[in-house]
């Protein structure tokens, strides 16, 4: 495997898992503050 | 305003991302990216790849969810009443929604006998019956399980298939039978965390396989990730006798010229009668092809689930304070972990460790699936569990999109006729029931039942449903009042004129250069199987499509013949009202 090969994966496959663990962190987040909110 | 029952709205925001997340994971993540990325060099597409998800795929995907929610604010859940709500009961509007109920059953159709191969092949590589040796034995072994011999054999002995789709086909129903929250969003619920771990255990098996036979040092996984990641490589080839090239081999990256020279020699040896020849893929190369961009966008298109009905069904169930903007985008990347973050690293590195870049090269997507990996889990340590796991998790990836698929059609009849869901559900699957048998018994003659649908359904109808939506969000309902519905709630900021400039000029462009380009390819160029199929009056491609034909005049008497979205009020019925009120 080349150096750019590596670093075509690892960017592509960190871009893909970086997005996806942020924006489930703020829904999760989100979720969690409608559900105190709907409790009180 | 109709308020949508509350028993009918997604419990929470996660739940309605892993519902769309799930029907978007599929055969595409796990077969077709991984075959494209390295035909095309990795680094080269991977730059189309994320140019087209920002540049069209994002914003179509906002467009689908803006109009479900928009539509189903209104009290409409399928492709006909959310068209018929927002244009104000226009009759076009209420006819052309019809498509949208149509083409993702006609989907489900083929889908529930992919489902059965799914099922079958988990659990005959569970009983040890695809421990065998050569390519033909696999491919001999397919071709029975799957009836492929002749038409109607999946009802031979020799094929298990007919047990498999009915159990499929039941799997289905009942899901669809418990509703929205208690079947497909508690389904997906527990079924995409296990598709995820399941995915991982298999990622860390193949990435720890090293060089399976050290009388083969270039077959290894660093050579497949190479094949697949490498942005400018070697690789041989040589005339396929069909105007193309077949891919033999590629070079090992960092090689001197000397080597490169040896291993070009090397491979002629081993492929004694064909003419092996070097050809350098290089990212520039690789950019300045119209044909990678094209393969990229299209892999874009049909990765996100854009088109299918599906998402704008989905998201007519979240309630109109939620948030759909982040709950999109949380969902397509989700999508995009599955298939770049695992589906990326797993597939080709395992083919090529164990068959070498050849059996992966050029394989389609089924090929690869249901041919080329059950030869590499029989030559893998412990490839009986990994193999049973793997189909496993491609069945859990088919059946999360199946609901989705026939989940549409089933809120159609619901809403239209106002009749229990047990009912709906029955007619539904009674439709998919007969489309899917007569897929399976002609599965003949190169499976002609279900390439015609696919091509019809699964390609052709995405495109005009992609166009109805962009007619309906641009023209109809505005573009503006679009993006205000996609910012109500939303936990993100929207940059809404980048979003505006994409949704009116890039996507649709970008959408019809691929269209262009497809039509090209599959009729005008030359004309595709699918098509002569058709025209010469095949009973395997003639009766599903009769069907098909079937199944929209029901719809459309269905819509006639209703009550509901006929007009803006109705006694006894709930007050509608249109967008603009």
């Amino acid at each position: 495997m080349t150096i750019t090969g590596i670093i075509t994966m690892a960017v592509s496959v960190a871009a893909v898992w970086t997005l996806f663990i942020w924006c489930s962190t703020l829904l999760v987040r989100a979720d969690k503050e409608q559900k105190r909110q709907e409790d009180r | 305003m109709a308020k949508t029952k509350r028993g009918d709205s997604w419990s929470s925001g996660l739940t309605v991302v892993l519902a769309v997340a799930g029907s978007a994971v599929g055969f595409g993540n796990f077969l077709r990216f991984p075959g494209l990325a390295a035909q095309y060099g990795g680094g080269a597409f991977m730059i189309a790849y994320f140019c087209a998800f920002v540049f069209m795929g994002l914003a179509l995907s906002w467009m689908e969810w803006s109009l479900g929610r928009c539509g189903g604010r209104l009290g409409g859940h399928s492709c006909a009443s959310i068209f018929t709500l927002l244009s104000d009961y226009a009759h076009k509007w209420k006819y052309l929604g019809v498509f949208g109920v149509v083409a993702p059953l006609g989907i489900g159709m083929y889908y529930m006998d992919l489902e059965g191969w799914t099922l079958g092949y988990a659990w005959h590589t569970a009983m040890g019956d695809l421990n065998l040796e050569t390519p033909e034995q696999f491919g001999e072994f397919f071709t029975h399980f799957t009836g492929a011999s002749a038409d109607g054999d999946i009802f031979l002995k020799e094929s298990s298939l007919i047990i498999f789709f009915l159990l499929a086909l039941f799997a289905n129903f009942y899901l669809l039978y418990r509703g929205v929250v208690k079947g497909i969003e508690w389904f997906c619920k527990w079924s995409m965390p296990i598709l995820l771990l399941i995915a991982i255990a298999i990622l860390v098996r193949v990435l720890t396989l090293g060089t399976p036979d050290p009388a083969y040092p270039e077959r290894s996984v660093e050579q497949g990730l190479g094949y697949m990641w490498n942005p400018d490589k070697v690789v041989l080839v040589t005339d396929d006798g069909k105007g193309g090239t077949k891919t033999l081999d590629m070079v090992p990256a960092n090689s001197t010229p000397e080597q490169t020279k040896a291993y070009i020699e090397k491979v002629q040896k081993a492929n004694p009668g064909v003419s092996v020849r070097a050809e350098s893929i290089d990212i520039w190369h690789g950019l300045l092809n119209p044909n990678l961009w094209v393969a990229a966008a299209g892999q874009i298109f049909w990765t996100l689930s854009i088109g299918f009905g599906v998402i704008l069904c989905y998201s007519s169930y979240v309630e109109p304070k939620r948030d759909i903007a982040l709950s999109s985008l949380t969902a397509n990347a989700a999508n995009e972990a599955v298939e770049v973050g695992l589906a990326g690293l797993m597939i080709i590195p395992a083919a090529v460790s164990f068959l070498g870049v050849a059996a992966a090269a050029g394989a389609s997507t089924f090929g690869l699936g249901f041919n080329v990996l059950p030869q590499v889990f029989a030559a893998m340590p412990l490839g009986q569990l990994f193999g049973t796991v793997f189909f496993l998790l491609l069945f859990v990836a088919a059946i999360t999109s199946s609901i989705s698929l026939v989940q549409p059609s089933i809120a159609f009849i619901e809403e239209y006729w106002g009749i229990p869901r047990v009912q709906s559900v029955a007619i539904v699957n009674f439709l998919i029931f007969v489309g899917a048998l007569m897929v399976a018994w002609f599965s003949g003659d190169d499976m002609v039942a279900l390439s015609t649908l696919d091509f019809w359904m699964g390609t052709m109808s995405l495109y005009i449903i992609t166009a109805l939506y962009f007619i309906m969000f641009r023209w109809v309902i505005g573009t503006d009042r679009g993006i205000e519905e996609l910012r109500r709630g939303a936990l993100i900021h929207i940059p809404t004129g980048l979003l505006k400039f994409v949704i009116n000029w890039s996507a649709p462009c970008i959408l019809g250069v691929i269209f262009v380009s497809w039509l090209y390819d599959n009729i005008f160029n030359e004309v595709c199987q699918p098509v002569r199929d058709l025209l010469e009056l095949k009973a395997g491609a003639v009766l599903p499509m009769l069907w098909v034909v079937i199944t929209t005049v029901f719809c459309c008497m269905v819509v006639h013949t209703s009550k509901r979205f006929r007009n803006k009020t109705l006694p006894g019925e709930p007050t509608e009202r249109t967008p603009q009120s």
